[in-house]
């Protein structure tokens, strides 16, 4: 038995064909890709590197640097297409490219704006390549400029945008998600937009001038893998809440009616879509369903009554379905996209209908009459009864 | 299916020195004086041996003593034997008793242990063992005296296994104080131990111990009679024993539990296996033993359940570490980067950066190192045993890394192997683990996961073809049987396990043949 086993052992190096062992100080490891269009119709290829030697943590925990005083480096090339500019990459880089663990892609928004459509390819069928890479517009700018800045926190900082992503603070949509909108009937695909900041409103402020920060606000709308437009924060929010994709918003709004202003923080998000078709006129209601606390009030009004509670839960309703119909309208009337997944809904549960309003869905989507009424339950007012103020001698 | 298919003999290696001699069937003559001479010529040159000639009774009654200093209780010599037949009253006349050698056992010779015996052989083979020889004048039979005695280490605490909870002693280098620990455990006239000598120089005792009715026989009579058939000078330690009765010599994996705990033992035995004590060797010897077995401590039995079940999972998840870390770290940061989560990754990525070797070599430089040192510290006196942990921990762990000749990662990846395999009860179970670690380093190297898998593949085909005395290595998870597990990775309350666990219990050697 011993000699036999020991014969097996000698056949499997023979049968195998798998020698690909690489020593990690031979890799690099893409953490970010941002690509851009150059004017003459160029890709160019932007990657972010972490320095060995300085991304990981240093001799006694401290952080050590690289030989520049940077944990990542940056490097550029232009090609025909994401290979070609790989390649051209590679050839000043000695270790070898491994992108298995790429947090981020980013899109210049001059490429977004002329189409994604070749670049989806290669992400989809390189196998090196995850699909669960988070793909961000760089909005307003060029890609290459988001991995070039400095993160205070971050040792690299396509991290941070990574982490932005999944903190659940605006969209965040990964390849997988990408092309599933994509190939869906009746939903348009959105990705986060990330734009620099800086720290402090301050310009003057030098300290704070030396670096800016990622801002994840905005939703890029792609329709026919185009960059149409972009949602700002609140439409976001809305555009979130209706796709049941919020987990956690913050809220701080003057309530319609009311004098003064409220915070109320919504931790439990349910949205409910039905969609009839009446000819080929579509009529879409949109319920949504908040659960929260308010935390901040400056409202004239004692919270310890309760129906009190019911006027801000009221007002505030009204306040969120004002600003969820204002963003599907934008979404109808600007680029006719249907980025809620209304077609979807029809595609799922009204499969007959939907064939036959299908080849012009975007259409009847712009047409559609919309309803939204939002349900706000408000659970608590904090640990304190009344505002401050409201017992203060200053009353306003 | 149990007690059938034992695995081939292991050749047992011939080294007679000493052949039979003439001498064997030899016999006493009636003459004192030809006795004497006889028995100075065998036992010629040896220093300790005692003579001691007297007078029974102070009538001309000649007679002599003779054994082996050191070995005999000496005060009792003195005050039992040669004090009552020396001026012990005889009655007159002298000459008329007709057998002499009964009466004098029967009422001078105030020890229990006698016997009387001609053959010079069996003369010598009992003033080895200890036993004081009386030769009388005018007569061909000599008494001999159990008087053993002498200086010999007390019952100690177990020196290799220790438990929080459990009996305080442990054998010793005295075969019967190693069987009367037992007996007073297992206090029951089932438990049945059978003495045999091995060792044509040596002639060493071995006693085979067993519960009746509850051992499985035909594992016995094979234990039997592969002792029966060893032929060899020397016997030092049960070891000796182990190696030529096992089944495959050649595998990892131990097939006899080595214990020096009597509470352990008796456990096993009271499970159902076969003990082997051997004189001189504070280890005994059990057998036929699982893969489960080894994976208990006697411990597992004394604490309450789930705080045992606990530890059983901890065990098992280490003695996996033990196994495989050092292959997963080197295929994973060689071959599988990807499965990394990314800051590990990048933490890994920075301390490797510029350590010379690759991960293979870093690995197996520093395994072997971890055992250079760990056999360094068995090997090397107490006194310096404390230079040894400066040197390793200090020396080797700590100024390889900052040297940057290993990476920070691999030391933490070995100290945890090393701890691991500290983990395993059995303290010969926890080498095959040592052991097999380095092939599959190796194969990781080489084929990464692929490797590792290939790797444990064949140590679980092995496993699955072993078989100690007749029963399969991994019952009962392979082949499996419901009542077994109950005792196998978890351990049920003490109530439920009212069915022998192991095949070669009473119940499921019915089960077998039936």
């Amino acid at each position: 038995m011993p000699a036999r086993m020991l014969l097996l052992l000698i056949f499997v190096p023979l049968l195998s064909g798998c020698w690909d062992r690489v020593e990690m100080n031979d890799l690099s490891f893409f953490m970010a890709s941002g690509l851009d269009s150059t004017e003459d119709g160029k890709l160019k290829t932007t990657i972010q590197i972490p320095i060995s030697a300085g991304a990981g943590s240093g001799e006694g925990g401290k952080p050590s640097t690289g030989a520049f005083g940077k944990t990542y480096y940056a490097v550029s090339a232009i090609g025909i297409n994401i290979y070609d500019a790989e390649r051209q990459i590679q050839q000043r880089n000695s270790r070898h490219f491994f992108k298995g663990h790429r947090r981020v892609v980013f899109i210049g928004e001059a490429l977004a704006k002329k189409g994604i459509q070749d670049i989806l390819d290669y992400y989809s069928r390189d196998p090196g390549s995850r699909l669960r890479t988070y793909l961000v517009v760089a909005k307003g700018g060029e890609a290459s400029e988001l991995l070039q800045n400095d993160h205070p926190a971050e040792r690299i900082p396509a991290e941070e945008v990574r982490e932005l992503e999944l903190s659940g603070v605006g969209t965040s949509v990964t390849f997988r998600d990408f092309m599933m909108m994509q190939n869906r009937d009746g939903i348009v695909p959105v990705t986060g937009a990330v734009e620099l900041v800086p720290p402090m409103l301050d310009p003057n402020n030098s300290a704070a001038s030396k670096f800016k920060m990622f801002r994840l606000s905005s939703t890029a709308v792609f329709k026919d893998y185009r960059l149409v437009g972009y949602l700002n924060d609140v439409e976001t929010r809305s555009l979130r809440w209706i796709k049941n994709e919020s987990k956690e918003e913050y809220f701080g709004n003057t309530l319609p009616g009311l004098s003064g202003n409220i915070g109320i923080v919504i931790n439990d998000f349910k949205s409910k879509v039905n969609v009839t078709m009446n000819g080929n006129h579509a009529r879409v209601i949109v319920q949504l369903l908040g659960t929260g606390s308010i935390n901040e009030t400056n409202v004239n009004l004692n919270l310890s009554e309760l129906s009190n509670m019911t006027i801000i839960e009221k007002r505030f309703g009204e306040l969120i379905s004002q600003q969820t119909l204002r963003t599907v309208k934008k979404a109808q009337t600007e680029w006719k996209a249907d980025i809620f997944g209304f077609g979807l809904h029809l595609h799922q549960f009204h499969y007959q209908t939907w064939k036959k309003v299908r080849a012009q869905w975007d259409t009847v989507f712009s047409e559609a009459d919309i309803v939204v009424t939002a349900k706000i339950n408000l659970r608590r007012s904090g640990i304190i009864g009344n505002s401050l103020e409201h017992h203060g001698a200053e009353k306003r | 299916m149990i007690g059938k298919g034992f695995g081939k003999r292991t050749r047992i290696p011939k080294i007679l020195l000493d052949k039979p001699t003439s001498r064997q069937s030899e016999r006493l003559s009636s003459s004192l004086e030809e006795n004497e001479t006889k028995l100075h010529a065998i036992f010629e040159s040896c220093s300790d041996v005692v003579f001691r000639s007297f007078y029974i009774g102070g009538q001309q009654q000649r007679a002599f003593l003779f054994y082996i200093d050191g070995l005999v209780d000496t005060a009792q010599l003195d005050e039992s034997l040669l004090r009552p037949l020396m001026s012990g009253a005889l009655p007159e006349p002298f000459d008329e008793i007709p057998e002499l050698l009964p009466f004098l056992q029967n009422r001078l010779i105030m020890i229990s242990q006698v016997s009387q015996t001609a053959e010079y052989a069996q003369i010598e083979l009992e003033i080895l063992k200890g036993s004081v020889v009386i030769c009388v004048d005018n007569q061909s039979e000599a008494i001999v005296v159990g008087l053993a005695g002498g200086n010999t280490r007390s019952v100690d605490e177990p020196a290799s296994e220790s438990t929080v909870r459990g009996s305080r002693d442990s054998f010793t280098e005295i075969l019967r104080t190693n069987t009367s620990l037992i007996r007073r455990r297992v206090r029951s006239s089932r438990l049945k131990i059978e003495m045999l000598t091995v060792g044509e120089i040596t002639r060493t005792d071995v006693a085979i111990a067993y519960l009746k009715g509850i051992t499985n026989e035909s594992a016995l009579q094979e234990i039997k009679s592969r002792i029966h058939d060893i032929e060899i000078d020397v016997v030092l330690e049960s070891g000796y024993i182990e190696q030529l009765i096992e089944e495959k010599t050649y595998s990892p994996f131990p097939q006899f539990l080595v214990t020096e705990r009597p509470d352990y033992l008796a456990a096993a035995l009271l499970q159902g296996q076969v003990a082997i004590f051997t004189d001189g060797s504070p280890f005994a010897i059990s057998a036929p033993m699982t893969f489960w077995g080894f994976m208990q401590a006697g411990e597992d039995y004394y604490e309450r359940v789930l705080y045992i079940n606990g530890i059983r999972m901890i065990r098992f998840v280490f003695a996996l570490i033990a196994l495989l870390l050092p292959s997963l770290y080197v295929a994973l940061t060689t071959f599988h980067q990807q499965m990394i989560p990314t800051n590990l990754l990048l933490s890994i990525a920075a301390a490797r950066e510029g350590v010379p070797f690759p991960a293979l070599v870093e690995a197996i430089l520093m395994e072997v190192t971890f055992e250079g040192l760990r056999e360094a510290g068995v090997r090397l006196p107490k006194q310096v045993g404390q230079a040894v942990s400066i040197v390793g921990g200090l020396v080797v762990g700590q100024a390889a890394v900052q040297a940057g000749i290993v990476s920070a990662p691999m030391v933490i990846v070995v100290s945890l192997t090393g701890i691991a395999s500290f983990t395993i009860p059995r303290y010969n179970f926890s080498i095959a683990f040592r052991l097999l670690r380095f092939p599959l380093i190796i194969l990781a190297g080489m084929f990464g996961l692929y490797g590792i898998s290939i790797g444990l593949v064949v140590i679980l085909v092995h496993l699955s073809g072993l078989k100690s005395f007749g029963v399969p290595y991994l019952f009962p998870v392979a082949p499996v049987t419901w009542q077994g597990l109950k005792d196998a990775l978890f351990r049920a309350p003490l109530w439920t396990l009212y069915l022998r666990s192991q095949p070669v219990g009473r119940k499921a050697k019915r089960k077998g043949s039936g």
